[in-house]
């Protein structure tokens, strides 16, 4: 294993374009709505770029660290999950924004607990499976034990509501375990599972339901249920090939909801039009494939694990949330990572670029720069 | 792979690549749906969403009266507009601007939930700026201030039957604003507008910019207007009348400098009175005109050479038998001259006049003097009045016509009728406008004067002396002005009630002119129902004399030197006075409420108008220096005097305006050569005296 002081440059110009293509991104499309909330149109942006600083300076410290420090440190990764546990259950005290408990605040900051907690399982598991792959179909040992640990994060999220992280931090494990060779009785029968939760956890609870109707008939209703679907649709419509120029979004004018955050690829789509939201898909297309790149030359299976989780974790929001402003998938609430405003997601989506960034210096070189006969 | 990859599944590790490359092909391939081949879909769909064309309301025209007063202008003013369906909490919305706008909570609520109303209510018109701003404030998604435009009358009551009214929607409702709708509206201009989600505008284009309405400049004098609306109020009070009405015209054109109706409203809030008293009585009201009626007969009668001035005619003691029917004099009188006939208002000498003319020669008189036929005058709603053809008169039709029974006039009709004797012989086109101009003040368009010779000027003249009898020895003595000749004639008509000719209600009317020789203007006074005197003489001359009084001053018409030097105070401008039009209110009220209020004193500034009181210079030319130097005396004016004899020239001119205290030159000379001077000079005069903007043909006869 040689060591490489340089990291991957290709990844690191990829999220640094995608967080500065987010900051103005953040101010195009919130400008409007923060003039008229809270007085100043770079509410946002200033807020967005503090995160940046802070992420950068994350990412920086954590791709000079070895990330085998949290294998080798059972205890500080045990300790990091207890503290996230204890900011997640910590958060129901903090007063409801938009109806959940998903926030701490502190003066003009906010931080998202659900966002690290992400992280740290991430963590674990890479952790837990490199302990564990051979005996991953033991099902009461160690299987169980581990989703025991994942569901009770989950069910905390869920309860926040934030059901949009919770199915995350599910997807991924489910997305590991598979990777490390899980049977497929267990993914059958957690097809199976899933049935009656998909019942009881959607069709029953009628907003949800309403999403998914929605889904499947945008237009049906667009000034009441189908709005926001229809006015992301609309957008990225509007946009056409070469969009209707930077900032000039009409949709963004109280039209679309969450312009700036969950529904940001709409604005980039209507503003830059095809060939804007293709630089995006582009750019996590490159993230995904040079994170691949580096989960593959990993040198140990912690740094497999862990690279993999943090690549699809990262590309996996990505096609979701491009794939709910395009109506391909029901409306839920998942961030643009990089892009998207919103502090915790850029800072924990660096951080973990940091970690991914680490693992590459360590990677094993293949002959890529000996020279060929 | 390496070894360590190669521990885990490649078949899974690729299947999960697979699933990545397919949902990014996935999402490629929707991007190219949307953005390529339903591109033009989403545009019109945004674009109908996004896009909104809104009319650019044109500038109403201004009405200005013949000194370039505005009389009816525009400020902008807004309207609250609601979209209930995008409200989310409509009831505590509807309690808030309740609050702002003053309205009633639960009727708004009540308006709120009205489902037509779902995406378009007119909360309030005319909302006042402070209530803008604070609506600004509450930042209620689906309430949106429209900006527009209000009329607004500064002169509130002044001039409001002539004037009229613009409605809810912009449309002239009544008066002037009706008639000239078409030149006052302008065309309506249209932009585009890029509007947010809550139908704001933050990006407009105009798509055809609107063209101002034509403004239009009236014959309407303001100050003859307040005088004649002053005059007729304190008439009314003095007398407890119903109503009462006074048309001042010019007499060689027909132009009216003032149209006052009692009782009036106020334009601004023309809502909040009685439809009732929109009206305007001058020419939708039909009344018998009484013994004014016998000038027409008369005339005609001695146009058509029936009569001569100096006849005598036998008014047979007071009582005359026609058609089984007999008429009576109020008072008996033997053989009158025709002139006498005219001045004592005999019905028997009108009715012996008529019946020499015959049914047909007297009912084409009555065509010849405009009755039973519009005036033409330029105001919505007048009526023809009632002259039935001759064929179906009765026996005693002829008497009862003669002296004012059986027809049916209005006031317009009336004044124009008479004004025919005072202007020596025509018939003139009424009319309140002077010229339509644009927004720039080009000239648009003059409406065309119609001059129409009746009589001769040796009739008129016959029986304008007649009318100045009636003021100086007749019925109307009350007429009579301090420094003028006037003329006129009385009319004291009963009124119908229920088909029965009333003993208690009356119609007291005057109907003068002044100064002879050369008339300036024919007044017509009447006031209906007056308690405690009943006729025209008692009741409705003194106004007339009042009114005329001031006017001839107002329009710089210099006393006549043949007669006593009236005194000071009669020539001063009344416009001088501090009290002068105290309703007017200079700075435009911009709510409803500042309209409403009655006193006006108390907001913005008064009117500042000449300091020094001003007075019109009297014709001194032909005066003996003893005449002149009292006149100056009586006057306050400082006398510079060279030569000696009678005065052959001033300075000041005649009709001048001169503060008191202030010096006048006059030049006296003698005999042939003072005759000559004066011959030239006051042909100088004469036109030095005529006010600008008021032509006057160079002779009359």
């Amino acid at each position: 294993m040689a060591y490489r002081p340089t990291s991957d440059r290709i990844l690191f110009i990829t999220a640094t374009l995608l967080t500065v293509f987010g900051l103005v991104m953040v101010y195009s499309a919130s400008s409007t709505i923060a003039a008229s909330k809270y007085g100043a149109s770079s509410h946002f942006f200033v807020r967005q770029l503090a995160f940046a600083v802070a992420g950068y300076v994350m990412m920086i410290a954590l791709m000079r660290t070895d990330y085998r420090v949290w294998e080798r440190r059972q205890k500080a990764l045990w300790w990091l999950l207890a503290v996230c546990l204890g900011m997640l259950v910590l958060v129901f005290t903090q007063p409801t924004v938009n109806g959940a408990h998903r926030w701490f605040r502190y003066g003009p900051l906010s931080f998202q607990p659900s966002e690290i907690a992400k992280l740290a399982i991430l963590i674990f598991l890479a952790s837990y499976l490199r302990k564990h792959e051979s005996e991953i179909n033991d099902l009461r040992r160690i299987l169980l034990p581990c989703l025991a640990l994942v569901g009770l994060f989950a069910c905390v999220i869920a309860i926040e509501p934030d059901l949009g992280q919770a199915v995350c931090v599910l997807a991924i494990t489910v997305l590991l375990l598979f990777i490390a060779g899980l049977s497929w009785v267990y993914i059958a029968g957690a097809a199976l599972l899933s049935i009656p939760a998909f019942y009881f956890g959607v069709v029953c609870v009628p907003y949800r339901w309403e999403r998914v109707r929605v889904f499947l008939n945008p237009f049906h209703d667009p000034l009441g249920a189908g709005w926001n679907v229809s006015q992301s649709l609309t957008a990225v419509g509007n946009g056409g090939i070469l969009g209707l120029g930077l900032g000039d979004s009409r949709q963004k004018m109280f039209f679309l909801p969450e312009a700036h955050s969950d529904f940001i690829f709409a604005v980039i789509s209507e503003e830059l039009g095809l060939l804007g939201a293709g630089f995006v898909l582009v750019l996590f297309l490159i993230f995904f494939y040079r994170g691949l790149k580096i989960t593959f030359r990993a040198p140990d299976r912690f740094g497999f694990y862990l690279g993999m989780g943090i690549t699809l974790l990262v590309v996996l929001q990505a096609l979701v949330n491009i794939s709910m402003a395009l109506s391909l998938m029901p409306a839920k609430g998942i961030a643009l990572p990089f892009v998207s405003q919103g502090g915790s997601s850029l800072l924990l989506n660096l951080t973990a670029t940091g970690i991914l960034l680490n693992i590459a210096q360590y990677g094993e070189d293949r002959g890529q720069r000996t020279i060929q006969p | 792979m390496s070894e360590n990859t190669s521990k885990s599944h490649p078949a899974r590790i690729v299947t999960v690549i697979l699933v990545v490359a397919f949902w990014l092909a996935a999402i490629a391939s929707r991007l190219v749906q949307l953005q390529v081949f339903q591109h033009e879909e989403f545009r019109r769909i945004s674009t109908q969403r996004q896009q909104v064309t809104r009319p650019m309301p044109a500038p109403r025209g201004i009405i200005y009266d013949c000194r370039m007063n505005e009389l009816a202008r525009n400020v902008p003013s807004s309207t609250a507009i609601a979209e209930p369906c995008r409200i989310r909490d409509v009831d505590a919305a509807a309690g808030n601007l309740a609050r702002i706008l003053g309205l009633d909570p639960t009727e708004l609520r009540t308006r709120m939930a009205d489902p037509r109303k779902k995406a378009y209510l007119v909360l309030k018109r005319r909302i006042d700026p402070e209530a803008e701003d604070r609506i600004a404030e509450l930042k209620l998604d689906g309430v949106y201030l429209e900006e527009g435009s209000m009329r607004v009358y500064p002169d509130r009551e002044l001039a409001c039957h002539a004037l009229g009214f613009v409605n809810m929607n912009g449309d002239g409702g009544a008066g002037l604003e009706l008639q000239y709708d078409k030149e006052l509206k302008g065309i309506d201009g249209l932009a585009s507008h890029d509007v947010d989600a809550n139908r704001r505008s933050f990006r407009g284009q105009v798509l055809k910019p609107p063209v101002q309405g034509h403004s239009i400049v009236l014959s309407l004098d303001r100050d003859i207007q307040y005088i004649a609306e002053r005059e007729l109020a304190a008439v009314m009070d003095e007398y407890r009348a119903a109503a009462a009405t006074a048309i001042v015209m010019e007499t060689d054109t027909g132009r009216i400098l003032a149209l006052a109706n009692q009782p009036a409203f106020n334009c601004n809030t023309y809502n909040s009175a009685e439809a009732n008293l929109w009206r305007n009585r001058a020419v939708s009201d039909m009344f018998e005109p009484g013994s004014t009626f016998k000038v027409v007969v008369a005339t005609y009668a001695l146009e058509e050479h029936l009569t001569r001035p100096d006849e005598l005619i036998d008014c047979q003691m007071g009582s005359i038998r026609i058609g089984g029917h007999t008429f009576h004099d109020v008072h008996p009188y033997g053989l009158l001259t025709f002139i006498q006939v005219l001045e004592k208002s005999s019905n028997i000498g009108a009715t012996k006049l008529g019946m020499r003319l015959g049914q047909e020669r007297l009912h084409g008189a009555l065509v010849k003097f405009g009755f039973g036929a519009k005036t033409g005058v330029d105001l919505p709603a007048e009526i023809v009045g009632l002259v039935r053809n001759w064929e179906s008169w009765s026996a005693l039709s002829i008497g009862a016509i003669s002296f004012g029974q059986e027809v049916g006039v209005t006031s317009m009709q009336m004044i124009t009728a008479i004004n025919v004797i005072a202007n020596g012989g025509y018939r003139v086109w009424p009319h309140l406008v002077d010229r339509v101009i644009d927004s720039g003040g080009n000239l648009v368009r003059i409406p065309e004067p119609v001059k129409t010779r009746i009589v001769s000027p040796e009739t008129a003249a016959a029986v304008s002396s007649a009318f100045e009898g009636v003021v100086l020895r007749g019925t109307a003595k009350s007429a009579g002005l301090e420094g003028y000749r006037a003329a006129g004639k009385t009319g004291t008509a009963q009124k119908i009630v229920n088909g029965q000719y009333s003993s208690e209600k009356y119609l007291s009317s005057f109907i003068g002119y002044a100064p002879l020789p050369n008339p300036r203007v024919t007044i017509l006074v009447q006031v209906d129902e007056p308690k405690g005197a009943i006729y025209g003489g008692k009741v409705a001359a003194p106004v007339f004399q009042r009114i005329a009084q001031q006017a001839l001053v107002h329009l710089r018409v210099p006393p006549d030197r043949t007669l006593p030097m009236p005194k000071p105070d009669l020539l001063r401008l009344a416009s001088d006075s501090k009290d002068f039009i105290p309703g007017a209110t200079p700075i435009p009220p911009i709510t409803e409420a500042a309209t409403d209020s009655g006193t006006g004193s108390d907001q913005g500034a008064i009117v500042v108008r000449v300091a020094e009181q001003s007075l019109v210079m009297p014709d001194f030319l032909g005066m003996s220096k003893r005449r002149v130097i009292d006149g100056c005396l009586a006057l306050g004016i400082r006398l510079q005097s060279t030569g000696s004899g009678i005065a052959v020239q001033q300075l000041p001119a005649a009709g001048a305006m001169i503060s008191a205290g202030e010096t006048c030159r006059v030049t006296f000379a003698r005999g042939s050569v003072a005759r000559l001077q004066q011959v030239t000079i006051s042909a100088g005069s004469q036109m030095a005296q005529s006010a600008p903007g008021v032509s006057r043909p160079a002779s009359h006869p």
